[in-house]
């Protein structure tokens, strides 16, 4: 009798315990819910905030009207006032996007060779201790924050680019505020990530391949670059995607060392420029939020995220294409064929139409 | 026969020769990997020598305590106040310059933004210097030895119709001062300031900025982590595609730029508080950038705590809330701390977002619904006005570096503890 009471208590126990699970456990889906939605806010606010200028009309210094689309992608300067013709605002963000990626291409072109042979020099070839020392002053780089490369650029960057481009390109205008310095800095912010992904890849390369190269005779440099190297491509690949992608991104330290001219392309190293960017954090303090000078950064911000997604989808691509080893066909040939199918198809649909008609 | 030996000595001498190209080219990509890997190494030693050769002079605990407004007085004096032929008992000092008739001694120094100014050293209380009067107040004021002497108009006579005016400031050094002084009977006014360049309401801000966030954030992600790391493996059925879902969902916060974050944050979290920019805002915006940091870390550190541990737990009697909670949690405190300690990195050195949301005016007293600058934008502000101040933003460099080294030194040490289990294997 009391056996059973207390049975039946215990199971009561075990239901409302069971029960309880249940609840918390929602509760934890909930919260997991919460953070998954931050990345759909943010994209729902950025599509609606940045559609918003070229359909909502806007009052701007006493002026009424709309954004002009055809400047925001071919106009020379960020803000060029209002069209009285077309009755619409001309903002241009298009040569922001050809600035940025000018600048990102110069960057990789400095942050990829440097970071791959540092991380074979480190993975490979240097001593012990100093490889450690190394890789910890290395992990401690990648944490630094930007605005330090910021401060550093112009302390000791903008000297250095002002002073080459003086004496050894003889371009006496210099001052030394330009792409070639934002460059420097973003090669320098990304160069800690790339390595210490290559570095871990590197290591990772099956040690039995390395001492089957030197068995049949390659030196050991020969090994280094064409096994190892070869062995850690995905890897390193995955460096340089995430390299890129921070460098994409980076604000604060290229508005500090690259200038801020009001327009155009630029077409030499050593001119200053204005990327997507910097442009968003330039004279912010003037754009009051739900003003259209403020809603336009928004759709420059739909340019940087479809410049970072792009890219990324190309270096995915060119990453799955070299390191498969059936080499999987790139991205741009696979939608070459799908194109070429469908046009084949296409015409011998029509042709046999032509057939069909013809034959009536 | 000597056809042969030909033969031989031909491939002798090809293999020689190839061998010697092989050796130019690997002597190249060689020396190509020390270069390149000196060259980034150079780089990195160049950061941080240049942030401690110039920082390093600025940095005192006068820099960290004090404010960033400087406190001036203009003072000026009641009629009286002539040079006196009083005795003084001063006792000369080097570096200092005493002016003999009025009592008073100064001595060069730098000030927060390493500019160079005039300090009093020295009032000797026998001085009639010692009367004058605040202009604004009107109220009796006594120079005290550290204030510094931003500028001083005297006159040659107390008399305007035939006083010729002199006037020094704090740039015209303290020996230059002196001349003046002595040269002078009558002192018109002088305006004395003390503190200012400091970074004390930076370092209140960015610790404020740094517990509102860890509150927002440390709940949502460990949650997050524990559905994650825990409950999402027995999803059932159609579910079972939802924790891959949520997880890429969470890995592609951490793609977005931080100066889209501050877009984004300045009009969804602006409007709640109010106002151009303040620190809650700031903190909500940080805390969803670093969400994808803490759940990253805190999974991790829950897988790597073995299955069997949470098994034994059930297989005891225990509802899966006490596992998750007596269990699985309490193994886990590493890896939190961890993702803690990663999420306060990334707090202290972001400043893209906080200039949308937090605003960049720099503040020495700190209300959290009002805009100030963390470090990182007052390093901003610093080097983005007309007149950039490397000595002040490398000082301020220095305080991020040793708190990041700090936080690094951390992580390692916190990285044995949660990989414990694995060592047991």
């Amino acid at each position: 009798m009391i056996n059973e009471s207390s049975l039946e208590a215990s199971v009561k126990k075990a239901e409302h315990k069971h029960q309880l699970d249940k609840v918390i456990k929602g509760l934890f889906l909930f919260i997991t819910l919460i953070c998954a939605s931050v990345i759909v806010v943010v994209t729902i606010f950025i599509i609606y905030k940045g559609v918003l200028p070229f359909v909502k009309k806007y009052t701007e210094n006493g002026e009424t009207g709309s954004t002009s689309l055809t400047y925001f992608f071919s106009g020379l300067r960020f803000q060029n006032g209002f069209d009285e013709q077309t009755q619409k605002f001309l903002y241009g963000v298009g040569y922001l996007i050809v600035n940025t990626l000018f600048i990102n291409v110069v960057a990789a072109l400095i942050s990829i060779p440097t970071s791959i042979l540092t991380a074979l020099f480190i993975a490979r070839i240097a001593p012990r201790p100093l490889a450690k020392i190394m890789q910890a002053g290395i992990d401690l780089l990648a944490a630094i924050p930007s605005v330090i490369y910021g401060v550093f650029g112009v302390g000791v960057i903008i000297p250095l680019v002002k002073t080459i481009a003086r004496n050894i390109f003889n371009i006496s205008s210099a001052s030394g505020i330009s792409l070639l310095s934002g460059a420097i800095i973003l090669a320098l912010m990304s160069i800690p990530t790339m390595i210490s992904l290559s570095v871990t890849s590197l290591k990772t390369v099956n040690e039995e391949i390395i001492k089957g190269s030197l068995a049949l005779g390659a030196s050991k440099t020969q090994t280094n670059f064409k096994i190892c190297l070869k062995g850690a491509k995905s890897g390193i690949f995955a460096g340089i995607i995430l390299g890129i992608g921070r460098a994409l991104g980076e604000a604060t330290a290229v508005s500090m060392v690259s200038g801020s001219p009001t327009y155009g392309i630029t077409s030499s190293i050593f001119d200053p420029t204005v990327t997507l960017t910097s442009q968003m954090l330039l004279s912010l303090g003037e754009a009051v939020p739900d003003s259209l000078n403020y809603d336009v950064r928004f759709s420059a911000g739909i340019c940087l995220m479809a410049i970072i997604i792009i890219t990324n989808v190309i270096l995915n691509d060119v990453k799955d294409h070299i390191s498969s080893v059936e080499k999987k066909p790139l991205l741009i040939t696979r939608l070459a064929l799908f194109l070429k199918g469908l046009l084949a198809k296409i015409s011998s649909f029509s042709l046999k139409a032509f057939i069909n008609v013809k034959q009536r | 026969m000597s056809n042969k030996d030909n033969q031989v000595l031909t491939d002798q001498a090809e293999f020689f020769k190839r061998n010697r190209k092989r050796k130019i080219k690997d002597f190249f990509s060689a020396s190509s990997t020390y270069l390149f890997s000196s060259f980034s190494a150079a780089a990195l030693i160049a950061i941080v020598v240049f942030v401690f050769s110039k920082g390093w002079s600025t940095l005192s605990w006068d820099f960290l305590t004090s404010d960033y407004e400087k406190k001036l007085w203009n003072v000026e004096t009641s009629s009286s106040i002539e040079k006196t032929t009083n005795t003084f008992d001063y006792s000369p000092k080097e570096n200092e310059y005493f002016s003999s008739n009025w009592g008073i001694a100064f001595t060069d120094s730098l000030d927060n933004e390493s500019l160079a100014i005039v300090k009093i050293s020295y009032v000797d209380y026998n001085a009639n210097i010692n009367g004058l009067i605040d202009s604004s107040s009107q109220e009796p004021f006594t120079l005290k030895e550290g204030e510094t002497i931003e500028s001083v108009q005297l006159w040659t006579t107390s008399d305007p119709n035939t006083a010729s005016v002199m006037v020094v400031s704090s740039k015209d050094g303290a020996s230059k001062m002196k001349e003046v002084f002595d040269s002078c009977s009558y002192l018109k006014n002088m305006t004395v300031s003390n503190g200012g360049g400091g970074i004390r309401g930076s370092l209140i801000s960015t610790f404020y900025v740094i517990l509102m966030t860890m509150a927002i954030a440390l709940p949502l992600g460990i949650g997050g982590a524990i559905y994650l790391g825990v409950y999402s493996d027995s999803l059932k059925g159609p579910f079972k595609p939802l924790a891959k879902i949520l997880r890429n969902l969470i890995d592609m916060i951490s793609g977005i730029p931080s100066i889209v974050f501050g877009l984004v944050g300045g009009i969804v979290f602006l409007p709640l508080v109010g106002g151009k920019g303040n620190l809650i805002s700031g903190s909500l915006t940080l805390a969803c950038m670093i969400l994808p940091i803490i759940i990253k870390a805190t999974e991790e550190a829950i897988r790597a705590i073995p299955k069997n541990m949470s098994l034994a737990s059930l297989a005891l009697g225990a509802s899966e809330i006490q596992t998750t909670f007596k269990v699985i949690l309490p193994n886990a405190i590493p890896g939190i701390l961890t993702s803690a300690l990663l999420g306060i990195g990334r707090v202290i050195g972001e400043s893209a977002a906080l200039i949308y949301t937090a605003g960049t005016a720099i503040q020495d007293y700190i209300i959290p619904t009002q805009g100030s600058a963390t470090l990182a934008v007052h390093i901003w502000s610093l080097m983005s006005g007309e007149s950039q101040n490397y000595e002040a933003s490398c000082a301020i460099s220095i305080v991020i570096l040793f708190v990041i080294l700090l936080l690094n030194i951390l992580i390692k040490l916190l990285s044995v503890k949660i990989n414990r289990y694995q060592k047991e294997k």
